[in-house]
């Protein structure tokens, strides 16, 4: 997992943007006021049966 | 006859006990060889013996019946206090005032003071005879001296105790007290301390617990779970921040805000953002906005329908669910509760005639 999908999972950050793209998958934006900067990833069908990670960090494709 | 306390004196004192023929014949070395395997047999009895420790000797301390006497502390006893006969080996005092100023002397005048406030009971193994009673004056108070063995130290039991405790420590780790009392009348409690944390956990029928708190800082977290709870506060403070919990989760940082935007959404499509809650934790939704945007700057001047959504998997419900024109937002009077593992999504539905973008938010906390 990447840092970012972990944070996610644990519910380390306040904010969340979710940016669809043409493709259906997604970027995932996670902020926090507890840590610098943000994190990234792409990610198709999130919380779904065939969740897959396409990309971290810069969420440009793999 | 002094006991031989070495084999050199040992034989030093055979030798002066030999008769002049034994001398003579020189016949004696066999009977010293005899004497010898005695004696060396006899030393490492003593050896091992005093090892083990089986020649110590301890002071016979007789069992004596224990006597109570009986003193009016109204009138004081100065220094060095009043004589009074008794024979036994340890104190035990009790009293309906208190042991404050309340001094004995054992055997005589001149000895060290017994402080009995600090000490008590007191055992005094070698025993005594007499003692000596030094105290302050406490109208119309009692103190009685159980006075017996020291292994006999009368047992104490308290049906009225007034507990006055001074503590000055630089550092006081843990004070855990553990009271389970029918009545308590009355506990005061004055620290003066640059830094407290005292956790006060009550559980009892009838509480009241008038609290009066004069701090440059003062953090006071109540929590307080009850059938009929009145609650009268008087803070004379400069400021004063009292929240209610949504605002103390953005204080805390626990507060979590969603957003997504979508373009292109036709009549019946939606934009969402869907969020599942940890394992541990439960999400508390304050409330949902969106808004609806024209595509084209023809198409402002048309209606953009749409309805906003609260969806989880564990209830299983759209709430709330409204309908808006153009955009909307409500907050919740009170939060929706999603357990963890649930799964939420906050959508915008469009019902306009033509595409539009379409921007949605959620926001709550969680705990």
């Amino acid at each position: 997992m990447t840092n970012g999908r972990d944070k996610l999972r644990t519910g380390d950050f306040n904010d969340m943007k979710q940016d669809p793209l043409p493709d259906g998958s997604m970027i995932v934006t996670l902020t926090s006021r507890k840590w610098e900067g943000s994190e990234r990833f792409r990610v198709r069908d999130l919380y779904g049966k065939n969740e897959e990670l396409l990309d971290i960090e810069t969420g440009e494709p793999l | 006859m002094t006991l031989p306390r070495s084999p050199a004196e040992y034989y030093r004192q055979v030798g002066d006990k030999l008769s002049w023929f034994e001398r003579l014949i020189d016949d004696s070395t066999s009977f010293d060889e005899r004497q010898n395997i005695t004696n060396l047999l006899l030393m490492e009895i003593l050896k091992e013996s005093s090892q083990k420790g089986d020649l110590t000797t301890h002071p016979t301390i007789p069992y004596i019946k224990g006597v109570v006497k009986e003193f009016d502390l109204t009138t004081a006893r100065l220094d060095p206090g009043e004589p009074f006969d008794a024979v036994g080996y340890g104190i035990t005092a009790i009293t309906d005032g208190s042991l404050d100023g309340i001094i004995v002397r054992i055997n005589n005048q001149g000895s060290d003071p017994i402080t009995l406030a600090e000490v008590n009971p007191f055992p005094y193994p070698p025993g005594f005879t007499q003692l000596f009673l030094e105290n302050t004056a406490q109208a119309g108070k009692y103190l009685k001296l159980y006075i017996g063995s020291p292994n006999a130290i009368a047992s104490i039991e308290l049906t009225s105790v007034t507990f006055a405790i001074d503590l000055v420590a630089q550092t006081l780790g843990n004070l855990s007290i553990d009271i389970a009392a029918q009545s308590i009348e009355n506990i005061d409690i004055n620290i003066n301390t640059a830094a407290i944390m005292m956790p006060v956990d009550i559980q009892c029928v009838y509480v009241m617990m008038p609290v009066d708190i004069q701090g440059q800082y003062v953090t006071l977290d109540i929590n307080i779970k009850a059938q009929d709870v009145t609650i009268n506060m008087d803070i004379e403070a400069q400021s004063v921040g009292i929240y209610l919990q949504p605002e103390w989760a953005a204080l805390q940082g626990t507060d979590k805000n969603f957003e997504s935007g979508w373009t292109n959404l036709a009549f019946g499509e939606y934009a969402y953002v869907t969020y599942s809650v940890p394992e541990g934790k439960t999400f508390y939704i304050c409330g949902i906005s969106g808004g609806l945007r024209p595509s084209a700057a023809g198409n402002a001047e048309k209606m953009l329908f749409g309805t906003l959504d609260v969806y989880d998997t564990g209830s299983g419900l759209f709430a709330p669910h409204i309908g808006i024109l153009g955009g909307g937002s409500i907050v919740l009077s009170k939060p929706k509760v999603v357990a963890a593992t649930k799964v939420v999504q906050f959508s915008l539905t469009s019902y306009a005639a033509d595409t539009v973008v379409g921007n949605v938010t959620g926001w709550g906390y969680e705990l």
